[in-house]
Parts: structure tokens; sequence; C-alpha cells
């Protein structure tokens, strides 16, 4: 190595010295600024343990769960602020009491508009890898917070003004800091806001004292004649006196949920041409694709009515009825939506067993409610 | 201070500079491996819900198609072999939507292995004994074997396979037909004579599966799905091991 090449980096190492002490000493420009390096920065890991039979709760690697972390998310889900009036919160459509869902078909947001869609239970989200929303057109809940803030039907306010709110507010600031060690107020961002909400949905984890886990994990209940007859139908045992109903086809594993997209023949549709939503074709363009709908969990399914994504069954009943009839023609339909020819029994079996599937405990208790209250 | 910082920043420069030699004077000899799947139906590219001409006067169509593809190595003439894959999911439900997709490969691609001649392809549709013994909620996420719609609880197996559809002997659908398969009875192996050389090429290995042969019966006639269209059931395994095994010449090799 030659003199001049060692100069050019040297200068080079001084420039980028240079460089970082500005970021350091910070912008000048901003008034507002306030530090927060006062307050403590101590971030405590926070361990999940998911009830026996759930899937692995797995955060991406940039953003790991800390007690601090949910808690920040824990205060905005809750807060009032995320809407342009200070009326709404997620927690409008996303209500503890009804395993986070909102009892309307579709959800109306704070400007009086609804949109076409039914709002989806949060409990156990955190479990979801296989895309977000009913047509699953996003992959992480970070992505997925971004958006009810500024979406019209929803929130309709904008984050530069919620973000400037929330580092004037009285708290926020301090609950960012602990959270995420930023070492002034113009750290606080908005993808920091969704990482912390991230953090708070992936503990929405249910208590694990459903009695279907009652019965098959803690030993502690037995299914009635019914409910064990309303799992032959759900789960295909092979057993040929039981007619299979084919539910566990695509409501599978620990959370009775799909990890793809269906069409479960809500609607006729030759062409697709005359469906009002098109799921996700929607979001792929694909034909094939048109009409299907994430197969959402089952986990607290008596408390979330009503059902489907445009909530256009109010019931248990219908939706049973509905899979019972073999719902209508379309070319995509998937092959276990069929005439079942469930009788009175089956039915109420059918719905037996899906009451089991309900827990209206929770993981972390403490943790889920609405910390402003 | 100063010369210290000065002296790290020497002493980094100088070993990146001697690993971009060392990198420069590796030998070039290990190569890289993409497999290739295709997805057709005899020999035309298989698109999703189109319907094409099968035995019986029928029409038949796919809406659904993908297996567990595992233990794939390279073997050569002295036995040594070349791990490829582990275990993927090859699913062409989510590729062969449109014609262009169906065109495209679903690609493993840049699989490094050492150099030599390999003369067999080894590979299984299922998932083996061992990790079929595991359940989708062991697994990570990223991981195929987390995917708890490829479970099946009653049978406790993985669903190895599956396949579905209609099928149409008019312009409309008529029959839905669907074999799920799994258990280790149904778990194959297959190995195949291949003639590849790897001396620091990329090499492409492409299988393509052609979806008529799924269903053929010894005698080259097929199978009556109508009669029987569909089979998840553990008890009845033999249409779901003859749809298996057909797998074995179903699924031609091409290297380039
Ligand atoms: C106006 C009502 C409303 C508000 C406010 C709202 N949501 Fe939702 N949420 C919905 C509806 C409706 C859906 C389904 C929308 C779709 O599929 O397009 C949904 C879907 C979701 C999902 C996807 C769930 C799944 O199973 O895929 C998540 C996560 C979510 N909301 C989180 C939030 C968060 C976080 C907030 C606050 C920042 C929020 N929501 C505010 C109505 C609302
Ligand atoms: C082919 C896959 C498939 C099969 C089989 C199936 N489902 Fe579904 N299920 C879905 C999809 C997809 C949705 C959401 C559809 C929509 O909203 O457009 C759904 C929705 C539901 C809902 C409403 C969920 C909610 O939060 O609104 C219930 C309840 C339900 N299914 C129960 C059952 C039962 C019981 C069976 C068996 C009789 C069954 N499903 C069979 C795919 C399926």
């Amino acid at each position: 190595m030659n003199n001049s090449t060692l100069y050019i980096i040297l200068f080079g190492v001084f420039i980028l010295t240079c460089y970082s002490c500005e970021e350091e000493t910070g912008n000048d420009e901003s008034n507002d600024l306030i530090s927060l390096e006062d307050i403590e920065y101590n971030p405590i890991a926070f361990e999940v343990d998911s009830p026996p039979g759930y899937p692995l709760l797995v955060s991406p690697d940039d953003n790991p769960l800390t007690e601090d972390g949910i808690n920040l998310g824990r205060h905005l889900f809750y807060d009032p602020i995320l809407s342009v009036d200070s009326t709404m919160s997620c927690a409008s459509c996303h209500d503890l009491q009804l395993s986070f869902t909102d009892a309307s078909a579709t959800s109306i947001g704070v400007d009086g508009l609804s949109g076409m869609r039914n709002s989806m239970s949060l409990v156990n989200i955190g479990y979801n890898y296989r895309g977000l929303f009913w047509d699953g057109r996003v992959q992480t809940l970070e992505e997925q917070a971004l958006l009810p803030i500024e979406d019209p039907i929803e929130l309709h306010h904008s984050w530069t003004d919620l973000v400037d709110q929330l580092r004037r507010h009285e708290d926020y600031p301090r609950l960012f800091r602990k959270a995420f060690g930023i070492t002034n107020t113009e750290g606080i961002t908005k993808e920091l806001a969704a990482k912390a909400i991230a953090q708070f949905e992936r503990i929405l984890i249910s208590g694990g004292n459903s009695k279907y886990n009652k019965v098959k994990y803690l030993n502690t209940d037995v299914f009635t004649d019914s409910e064990l007859h309303g799992e032959d139908l759900f789960i295909d045992t092979g057993d040929s006196d039981v007619i299979d109903a084919e539910c566990s086809h695509c409501h599978n594993g620990g959370l009775f949920m799909g990890d793809d997209f269906f069409n479960n023949g809500l609607d006729s549709t030759a062409d697709y041409t005359n469906l009002l939503d098109l799921g996700r074709g929607g979001v792929t363009g694909f034909d094939v694709d048109k009409g299907k709908f994430k197969a959402p969990t089952l986990r607290n399914i008596t408390i979330t009515a009503p059902y489907m994504h445009d909530g256009r069954f109010n019931t248990l009943d219908e939706v049973i009825e509905h899979y019972n009839s073999g719902g209508h023609p379309a070319p995509n339909v998937d092959q276990n939506i069929k005439m079942l020819n469930l009788s009175d029994y089956d039915k109420q079996a059918l719905l037996d067993f899906l009451s089991t599937l309900t827990d209206t405990t929770y993981k972390y208790p403490e943790l889920v409610s609405n910390p402003h209250n | 201070m100063k010369l210290y910082k000065h002296s790290i920043c020497i002493l980094l420069l100088a070993t990146l500079a001697i690993m971009s030699c060392e990198d420069k004077e590796t030998p070039a000899t290990s190569g890289l491996v993409d497999l290739d799947f295709y997805a057709v139906y005899d020999d035309q590219p298989l698109v999703m819900l189109d319907f094409y001409p099968y035995a019986f006067d029928e029409n038949i169509n796919f809406g659904t198609s993908d297996f567990y593809f595992s233990d794939c190595y390279l073997s050569d003439n002295n036995g040594n072999t070349q791990q490829l894959v582990d275990i993927e999911l090859i699913d062409f439900t989510n590729q062969n939507k449109d014609l262009t997709g169906a065109l495209a490969p679903i690609s493993v691609s840049d699989i490094a292995i050492e150099p030599g001649k390999y003369t067999s392809l080894t590979f299984s549709v299922g998932v083996n004994e061992a990790l079929n013994a595991t359940r989708p909620e062991e697994y990570t996420p990223d991981n195929p074997l987390s995917l708890a719609g490829h479970y099946w609880t009653a049978w406790d197996s993985y669903i190895f396979a599956k396949f579905q559809g209609q099928l149409t002997k008019q312009d409309s659908a008529d029959v839905s037909w669907l074999f799920h398969t799994g258990k280790d009875d149904v778990f194959r192996t297959f190995t195949y004579p291949i003639d590849l050389e790897v001396d620091g090429n990329e090499s492409t290995i492409s299988l393509t599966l052609d979806h008529k042969q799924l269903f053929v019966l010894e005698s080259d006639s097929y199978m009556d799905i109508r009669s029987k269209p569909t089979n998840h059931n553990p008890q009845d395994l033999e249409p779901l091991i003859q749809i298996t095994e057909n797998m074995e010449h179903a699924i031609s090799i091409t290297i380039e």
C-alpha cells in the first residue's frame, strides 16, 4: 500500500468521525427536541410461554419482545390519540370483551364510514405467519399496524400529525425511550410505534383454559357425547359411520386456522365478475384466487359473531347450515365444500364442539386490558 | 490514540486484501446446482383450473397440486453422495396460477456441491419416518414442516401430497375429486440414472411432473376417478400408494 492510499483512507475516517459527531450532538434546527437520555433504558426480554399444541411464536429479528415494548404497544393500541378526532383506537374495532372483534358485520370507522369487511379477532394473532387480513395482503404485524391510522374507513389520521402529537405528549416520549432506547423525542417514529403495537399483539395469547385444552392437554375434563361426535365430524377420523364434514382440511393445527386461502362457497359465480369482494384475487390479480379468503382461527368463535369476511352470518347455526348445504358454485370452490347431509344431531354436535374452543382467559391477563382506565 | 485508530484501519484493510486474494486463489471446482420443478399435463403446461382431456371421455382439472420433496441427493459410482435438498414443499397450486406461472419453474437454487461425476439422483416423495413422527408446532414458520394444513391429526401423519380438482363430461364441472396421501406406508423413494459432471459449472436439474401419469394403472389404462373421486382415508391406502408410486414415472428428469 503506498502513502497516497493511506492518506485517502485516513481522510475518509476523519470525515466519518466528524459526521458521526454531528449526529450525536443532534440537529439544532429542531427547537422541540427534548433529550431523553436521563430516563433509564433497560430492556428486559419477554419470554412467551405458548399453550400446548400452539405453533412456535416467532418475532422478527429486529423486533424482539421486551416488557417495555409491550407496554408501549398496549398504551398505543388503546389510545384514541390514534384517530383524527381522538375518538377511536384500535380497541374500538378490536374489543377485548369480544375476543378483539367488534360485533358489527362490517366495521365503522371514525368518519362513520364502513368498509366491506368484518373485524378480525386478534387473539393468538402472533401465530399468523401466512398473511394478515381476510385477503392476506400484509405479511407482518409491524406492516399491518401502520395501516389503520391513515385508512379513511378506520382511524383516518395522518402519521405525520400523530408522530408530532406523540413527540409532544407528556407520557409517550418516556415510554418510547424505555421501549427502544431513543435518545431524544425526534427518535419517535411511526415505525417504532408500529413495532410496539406488534409486540403487544403478539402477547394476546389465549390462556389455554378452553374446554378443548382441558380435555386434550390438561386431562381435567372430558367431552360430552355430543362434543365428541362433533369432533369426529370436524376432524375426520376415518370412521365410516360418521359423516366427514371436512372442516379440518381448512381450519387446522392448534389454532384451527388455515395456512392458505380458500373459496368456501359463499357466492355463486361463473366468472368472478359479480363478486363484491375479490378477496385474495384482489391482491394477486389471478382469477383462480378470486373469492378466496383466509380461513380464520376458530378459537373463541362463539364470541366473535357475526361471521365471514363480510359478517353475513349472525350465528354459528347459519354457518353450519351454509357448510351443510354445500355452498354456492364457483369454478374455484374447494373440493372439501360439498353437501354434507348433516342431521340435527350432527349440527348440534358440531356447534357443541366449536364451543369447546372458547377461552375467555389470557396467558398474560395483567397485560391485555386498557391501561388508560 | 490517533495512531491506534490508524493501525486498526490499516490492519482491517490488509485483512480485507488478503481475504480477497484468498478468494481468487480457491480452485473453482465445486459447482452450483439448481433444481427446477415444472408441472405439465400430457406435455402441456399445467394451469390451475384449466381442463385437460382425461380417459373415459372425461375432462379433468387441478385446483390443488403439491407434494413434499425430501432427502434428495446425487451419487457417484464410488458411493459418494451429495445432499441437495433436505425437505421442500413443491407447491404448484401457488405457482401455476396462469400460463406464465406454469412456464416458470419452482426453483431450489444455487445448491453448492463438490466436483464429481454423478450418476444417479435420489429423492423421496413425502416425509420420512423420523420427521413424520414430529409435528408442525415443533418448527419455525420458515420450515415447510411447520404447515399445519399439511398435517392430518387424525392420521398422526403429514399430508405428503395433495391433488384436487374437478372432472366433467360436459362443459361444466360435475364431480370434485381429491387425493391426499400420507402415513409412513405411503412414503416412497425413487432413484434415477443421470449423467452430471460438476466441474465448477452451474447445472440445472429439471424435474417435470406429468399430472396425467399420476392416475395411470399398470395396464396403461387410467384410474376411474369418477367412480371413487375422494380419498384421504388411512384405512384405504391402495389408491394413495398407486398415485405415489406413479410419481416415479410421472416425473421426468433433464439436465442442462
Ligand atoms: C374501524 C375499525 C378498525 C380499526 C379502528 C382497526 N381495525 Fe384492525 N381490522 C378491522 C377490519 C375490518 C379488519 C379486516 C380488514 C380486511 O381484511 O381488509 C381488521 C384486521 C386487522 C388485523 C388482521 C387480523 C388477521 O387475522 O389477519 C390486525 C392485525 C388488525 N386489524 C390490527 C389493528 C390495529 C393494530 C389497529 C390500530 C392501529 C386496528 N386494527 C384498528 C377493523 C379495524
Ligand atoms: C375449503 C376450506 C374450508 C372448509 C372445508 C371449511 N372452512 Fe370454514 N372457513 C373457510 C374460509 C376461507 C373462511 C372465511 C371465508 C370468508 O369469510 O369469505 C371460513 C370461515 C369459517 C367460519 C367463520 C369465521 C369467522 O371468524 O368469521 C366458521 C365458523 C367456519 N368457517 C367453520 C367451519 C366449519 C364448522 C367447517 C366444517 C363444517 C368449515 N368451516 C369448513 C374455509 C373452510
